[in-house]
C-alpha cells in the first residue's frame, strides 16, 4: 500500500481507514497475505499502523518494501519445498582436495588454483574431466585440436590472472580448423 | 570456477577443542601427550575402585607402560588418546581419558574413563564421538571393545553413541563391535545432544537467576555503572552483586570487594575492568563457582599481538573453569522475557518485548542497531553483542534462538564466520521453523578489511556467502535498515503465499495504460513495477484509478473492469492476485476521502 498524503490534515482519517480496511478484509477471511505499508509522510514513518489485531509494517519507500518483500518471498518458496536428502558419495576424497587446498593457502596465503591444481581437485571429488592439452601456439592448438575432433572450447591459461571458462565464438575456431585443414592440404 | 583456496579451507575455530557438556559447561579435549603422563597415571589412581575395574577389569594399580602407552598419540594410525581436561579446585585437571589402540589395520580396541565427579554429563558419548571422527580419518573401520556385563553406563554409552553396534557376551563381559562411521541416525543424534547441550550452556548467560558485575563503580561515566543501572532500571528479576575492591556498598546494595567472596554458583558475572585485570578476576570468578562471563572490557585481539594473546589467555582460562564467554569487547546482553527482564549492557534504552532475536558483532554498532530497533518498535526477545567471539559465535545463538519459544526471527549482523560450514548445517535446520535474516558486512575488499581487524576472522568470498545463504534459507539483507524492513515484514505479517503482487496507491505513480510515468515521485514507482519487483520474481499489478470521479472496483478475480483500465494495452494489470477485499475497499474509502 503506497500513500502519499496529498493534504495533511486528512492523513490520520485515511491511515485509519486503511487500518479499518485491512482488518475488514482479515475478517472476511484473507488470512494470508502480508500487507505493507508506505506512506511518503516524515513523521513517525518507521513506527507500524494498527489494523485491527495485527500491525502492519511501514516502510520507507516502495522499492524498499518490493525489495523486503521479494527476499521474503524467495524464502517462502525455499521453505515451500522439501529439504532432501544430503547424499554421500564413495568416491569423493575431500580430505585430498582440503589437504591440498591447505598446502597451498600455507605456501601462497589467500590466492587462485593454477590449471593444475584445480583439476587435482575435482579429480578428489571424483568429477570427470574432458581431456585438455594446453597448447603454447597457434600452430600446436590447431594440431590438438585436430586430433581431440571438432568442435572444441578454447580457454584462456594465463599465469598472472586465475582462470577462467571463454568460449571461444565458432567463427574463430572454425578459422582454425580451415587454416589447418588448408595447412594440411597444401 | 575456479575457487579461491581462502573459501575451502574452513577456518578452524575456537570450537575445534571444545567439549560441550549436557550440563551446559565446558571442557577442553585434545590428544594425549608424553607430558601429560604424570596427571594420566594420578587421574587413574584416584579413580574409585568401581571406575578403575570397569576400565582395566582389575580394581588394583595401573602399571605404568599402560599409562605410557595411553600417552602415545604421535601415530594416529596405532593408537590415539584424548584427554578432556577442566580445572580441579586441588590443582588436577584431567577429568576423562578415551583411547583407541589398532588391532589391525581396519580395528581398533577403544576404552574411556570418566572422573567419578563428572559421570552422566555425556562426557564419553561425547569424546567416543571425537576419537571414532579420527579413527576413521585414518583409515579404521571398527572399534571394539570389552566391557563388563554390569557396566550399564558403558553399553548406554556406545547405545547412544549413535554409532551402529554389535555386541556378543559371554563370561559375564560383552564384547562390542562398532562402526567408526557415523550413521545417518547417529549424526541426527550427536546433532541433538549438541543443540540440548549449546542451549544449555547459554542459559546462565541469557536466562541468569544472578548476575555479578564486576567493575561497578558509583562514578556515572565508567561503563561498570552505566551497566549495573540497566540492570537495576530494567528490572532484573534475579540477584545482583556489585564487585568493587574499594566500596562496601553501591545504591545500597552490598558490594563485594573480591569475585572470590561471592556467593557460591552465581550464573552470570559481567566483567567491566582494564583488560590487563581480566584473566585475574577469571581465575577469581573460576573460584567462586561462576558459571558463564561477558566480558565487556576492550583491548583483546581487536588491539594487536599483545592483545591477541591475551585473549588467547582469557579463553583458555574460561574453558579450564568450564565456563561459557561472550566477548570480550563487547557491549552486553539482554532479554526481555518477563521472567528474565535482564539489560546487562550498557544500552540505557528501554526495548519493547517481541520476538526478534538479535545478534551483532562490534559492540559500538549494536547500540545504534538497538536504538534503530527501538524507534521502529520492534519486539526484541534477546539482543547479543558477541565482541571478538572468542568463544560464544552467532552459531550457538542461532541454536538458542532455535530452541526459545519467545524468538520467531533471528537477525544476525555479521563481520566475519567462525566456522561456515556448521553455520550453514544449522541455518538449514532453523530457516524450516524461524527465519534468518542476516547483515554479513566486508562485502568489499575494504570493508573485509575492516571486518578482519576487528575479529581475526575469515572473511569469506562474497558470492560463497551469497550461495551459502540461498542454500541454507538465510535471507540476506545489504543494510541495516533494509535488515529491518525484512524482520518487521516477517515479524508482523504473514508469509507471502506465492510472489504475486497488488499494489494501492493515491499516487500516480503507475500508469496503467502504457507503462509510462509522469509524476517525479513516480520515477520510484517505476523502478518498483518494472525494475525492482520483476526482477525480485514479482509479476507486478497495478490498480488505481486515473479518472477522480469514479473509483475503480476490484472484484474476487482482482481484474479491473476494462473500462477502468486507463490507456491502451491495460498492461498495468497484468494478472489477477486472487481475492482482494482489501484492496477494494481502501482504494474506494481513499479515493472517497480525497473528494471529500
Amino acid at each position: 500500500m503506497i500513500y502519499t498524503p496529498v493534504e495533511q490534515s486528512q492523513s490520520e482519517a485515511i491511515m485509519t481507514a486503511i487500518g479499518e480496511a485491512v482488518a475488514a478484509a482479515r475478517a472476511a477471511g484473507v488470512a494470508d497475505k502480508p500487507v505493507l505499508l508506505c506512506t511518503m509522510t516524515s513523521s513517525a514513518r518507521s513506527a507500524p499502523l494498527g489494523a485491527g489485531m495485527e500491525l502492519i509494517p511501514a516502510i520507507a519507500f516502495p522499492e524498499n518494501a518490493v525489495r523486503a518483500l521479494g527476499k521474503i518471498a524467495a524464502y517462502a518458496k525455499w521453505r515451500r519445498e522439501p529439504l532432501g536428502l544430503p547424499w554421500g558419495f564413495d568416491d569423493a576424497h575431500a580430505d585430498e582436495a582440503r589437504a591440498l587446498c591447505r598446502d597451498i593457502v600455507a605456501a601462497r596465503g589467500d590466492t587462485w588454483l593454477t590449471q593444475e591444481e584445480l583439476l587435482r581437485v575435482l579429480n578428489a571429488f571424483g568429477l570427470p574431466m574432458v581431456p585438455s592439452p594446453a597448447a603454447h601456439s597457434e600452430e600446436e592448438a590447431a594440431a590438438v585440436a585436430a586430433l581431440i575432433g571438432f568442435p572444441v572450447v578454447m580457454k584462456l591459461i594465463a599465469r598472472r590472472s586465475f582462470t577462467r571458462l571463454r568460449l571461444v565464438p565458432f567463427s574463430l575456431i572454425s578459422t582454425t580448423k580451415r587454416r589447418s585443414d588448408r595447412r594440411s592440404a597444401s | 570456477m575456479a575457487a579461491t583456496a581462502a573459501t575451502v579451507a574452513i577456518q578452524q575455530g575456537s570450537a575445534a577443542n571444545r567439549l560441550m557438556l549436557r550440563d551446559g559447561s565446558v571442557a577442553t579435549v585434545r590428544p594425549a601427550q608424553s607430558t601429560d603422563r604424570d596427571a594420566v597415571s594420578r587421574f587413574y589412581r584416584e579413580l574409585s575402585p568401581e571406575s578403575r575395574r570397569r576400565r582395566f577389569m582389575v580394581s588394583g594399580d595401573v602399571p605404568q607402560a599402560v599409562v605410557d602407552r595411553c600417552c602415545e598419540s604421535s601415530d594416529p594410525t596405532q593408537a590415539m588418546t584424548l584427554i578432556a581436561s577442566r580445572q580441579l579446585p586441588d590443582d588436577r585437571h584431567v577429568i576423562a581419558v578415551c583411547s583407541y589402540m589398532a588391532v589391525n589395520s581396519t580395528t581398533a580396541e577403544v576404552a574411556f574413563a570418566v572422573d567419578d565427579r563428572f559421570h552422566h554429563r555425556g562426557i564419553a558419548t561425547a569424546m567416543l564421538e571425537r576419537l571414532a571422527d579420527i579413527a576413521a580419518h585414518h583409515g579404521f573401520k571398527w572399534f571394539q571393545a570389552t566391557t563388563l556385563y554390569e557396566n550399564a553406563d558403558m553399553l548406554d554409552v556406545f547405545r547412544d553413541s549413535g554409532f551402529e553396534v554389535r555386541s556378543k557376551s559371554g563370561r559375564g563381559v560383552v564384547d562390542v563391535r562398532l562402526s567408526v562411521n557415523v550413521s545417518p541416525s547417529g549424526a541426527l543424534a550427536s546433532d541433538e545432544r549438541d543443540r540440548l547441550a549449546t542451549v544449555a550452556s547459554l542459559r546462565p548467560i541469557l536466562e541468569p537467576q544472578s548476575i555479578a558485575v564486576i567493575g561497578a563503580s558509583r562514578d556515572r561515566r565508567h561503563l561498570g555503572r552505566r551497566v549495573l543501572e540497566a540492570l537495576l532500571s530494567g528490572g532484573f528479576r534475579g540477584a545482583v552483586y556489585p564487585v568493587n575492591p574499594n566500596l562496601d556498598e553501591i545504591d545500597s546494595l552490598r558490594c563485594y570487594r573480591s569475585a572470590r567472596d561471592l556467593p557460591a554458583g552465581v550464573d552470570l558475572a559481567m566483567i567491566v575492568v582494564p583488560a590487563a585485570l581480566v584473566p585475574g578476576i577469571v581465575d577469581d570468578c573460576g573460584h567462586a563457582g561462576v558459571r558463564a562471563l561477558v566480558v565487556i572490557s576492550a583491548g583483546f585481539a581487536e588491539t594487536g599481538e599483545h592483545g591477541r594473546e591475551l585473549q588467547r589467555q582469557l579463553l583458555e582460562k574460561a574453558r579450564a573453569y568450564g565456563m561459557r564467554l561472550v566477548g570480550p569487547n563487547c557491549m552486553g546482553v539482554i532479554n526481555t522475557n518477563q521472567s528474565v527482564r535482564m539489560n546487562a549492557s550498557f544500552a540505557a534504552m528501554p526495548l519493547p518485548q517481541g520476538r526478534i532475536a538479535l545478534a551483532s558483532q562490534s559492540g559500538g554498532l549494536g547500540l545504534a542497531i538497538l536504538q534503530l530497533a527501538a524507534d521502529r518498535k520492534l519486539g526484541i526477545s534477546t539482543f547479543v553483542s558477541l565482541g571478538n567471539k572468542a568463544d560464544v559465535s552467532g552459531n550457538d545463538l542461532l541454536q538458542y534462538g532455535e530452541n526459545d519459544p519467545h524468538t520467531s526471527t533471528i537477525l544476525l549482523y555479521l563481520e566475519s564466520f567462525g566456522n561456515p560450514r556448521r553455520f550453514a548445517q544449522l541455518a538449514r535446520r532453523i530457516s524450516c521453523k524461524k527465519s534468518i535474516v542476516v547483515v554479513k558486512a566486508g562485502g568489499t575488499r575494504a570493508g573485509s578489511h575492516a571486518a578482519g581487524s576487528h575479529t581475526a576472522g575469515l572473511a569469506a568470498s562474497d558470492v560463497a556467502v551469497d550461495a551459502l545463504f540461498r542454500q541454507s534459507g538465510v535471507i540476506r539483507a545489504s543494510t541495516i535498515d533494509e535488515m529491518f524492513d525484512i524482520a518487521a515484514c516477517l515479524d508482523l505479517q504473514p508469509l507471502p503465499p506465492d510472489s504475486r503482487l497488488g499494489i494501492i496507491t493515491n499516487a500516480e505513480s503507475c500508469d496503467s495504460g502504457s507503462g509510462r510515468l509522469r509524476s517525479s515521485r513516480a520515477a520510484r514507482g517505476r523502478r518498483v513495477d518494472r525494475h525492482s519487483a520483476t526482477a525480485f520474481g514479482f509479476s507486478p499489478i497495478c490498480v488505481e484509478s486515473r479518472q477522480p470521479d469514479r473509483p475503480h472496483r476490484v472484484g474476487r478475480s482482482g481484474r479491473v473492469p476494462k473500462h477502468h483500465r486507463g490507456g491502451a494495452g491495460g498492461t498495468g494489470v497484468r494478472r489477477g492476485t486472487g481475492d482482494l477485499h482489501a484492496s477494494r475497499a481502501v482504494a474506494v474509502r481513499s479515493h472517497h476521502d480525497r473528494n471529500r
